[in-house]
């Protein structure tokens, strides 16, 4: 049995437009503390991407943060953010929105799959 | 009380997660588990469980203090049968008395000013405060409360879906680790393959 650091109170993170993170946060796993740092990111038409992409590598850094769910359009906008990170935790899950279904041929996950099992 | 507006949605601006996930801090050398693919486990926060056992609790006391109210409203009936000079303060106090049992949050409203108002008022005032904190601890630990007092079904069960999705997510999750760490060894081994093959 290998020795494991374990990291209790670990946090979920949502980066989706404002239906996505409201669910989410009614679920329970919304977190924000006095220094304002927020484990959630709601996203609209005039967020910039750089507030995006700024978001998502203070998610991946925090050593607090155990899940990234992501609304498949803005993994888009920051696909080569996500191409690029190949850390194990905090993982990624792309999720579909209300207005964007879910596109499997785009999905990192899946196309990881794919080139492990060497299948098309 | 500090709330901030998301859309129409008002939140509070501290917020503590009622979902405790526990996740390794490194993951090397986590494939021998064996047969345990729980990297990453989910429970949800001792407030929440609280808000179970509190509402549970909140329902048994309320129906205490409405059983006891109704004893209260018939000791008040049987004053004002006798004391006709108090059924002018009495008059409003039953009213609410009687709209409690139709809804249950206006229990210790009615019953405080129940208290106020006549002599032979019971002495639950302690057990009605506990009762107001622990309603206090449901509304601030319950996101649903963001809402307001009355939810619709639908919200409910919306939050369910949501709170199912967080599981889900935690399930799919887990199997990506593994698949990832499995990805890891297998390059492992077919590195130390191509060696020997160099070797032979």
């Amino acid at each position: 049995m290998a020795t494991k650091n374990i990291t209790e109170n670990a946090h979920l993170a949502i980066i989706g437009d404002e239906d996505i993170v409201t669910g989410f946060l009614l679920a329970g796993v919304g977190q924000k503390d006095k220094k304002k740092n927020e484990n959630f990111l709601v996203v609209d038409s005039k967020t910039p991407q750089s507030k995006i992409e700024q978001a998502f590598k203070t998610f991946t850094t925090r050593n607090d943060i155990a899940i990234i769910l992501i609304s498949q359009k803005i993994a888009d906008e920051i696909r080569f953010l996500i191409d690029e990170y190949t850390q194990v935790i905090p993982t990624i899950l792309e999720i579909p929105s209300k207005d964007h279904p879910y596109d499997p041929t785009k999905d990192s996950i899946m196309l990881k799959v794919k080139r492990m099992t060497g299948s098309d | 009380m500090g709330l901030k507006s998301l859309g129409e949605l008002q939140y509070p601006e501290y917020m503590k997660s009622n979902v405790n996930i526990t996740m390794p801090k490194v993951v090397n050398n986590l494939l021998d588990n064996g047969d345990d693919d729980d990297y990453i486990t989910v429970h949800y926060n001792k407030p929440q469980l609280d808000v179970n056992t509190s509402s549970n609790n909140n329902n048994n006391n309320s129906s205490s203090t409405s059983t006891s109210s109704k004893n209260t409203s018939r000791r008040r009936n049987v004053n004002t049968s006798t004391n006709e000079i108090n059924t002018s303060k009495n008059s409003i106090p039953l009213d609410t008395l009687n709209s409690n049992g139709n809804n249950d949050d206006n229990d210790s409203q009615g019953g405080g000013s129940g208290n106020g108002n006549t002599p032979t008022g019971y002495d639950d005032s302690d057990e009605e405060d506990e009762e107001k904190k622990k309603r206090k601890l449901k509304y601030k630990s319950d996101p649903i409360y963001w809402f307001g007092v009355m939810t619709p079904p639908t919200l409910k069960q919306s939050q369910s879906h949501f709170k199912q999705a967080v599981n889900l997510s935690i399930e799919i999750s887990n199997k990506l680790i593994k698949l990832e760490l499995l990805h890891q060894k297998y390059l492992q081994i077919s590195n130390d393959v191509d060696k020997n093959n160099e070797i032979k």
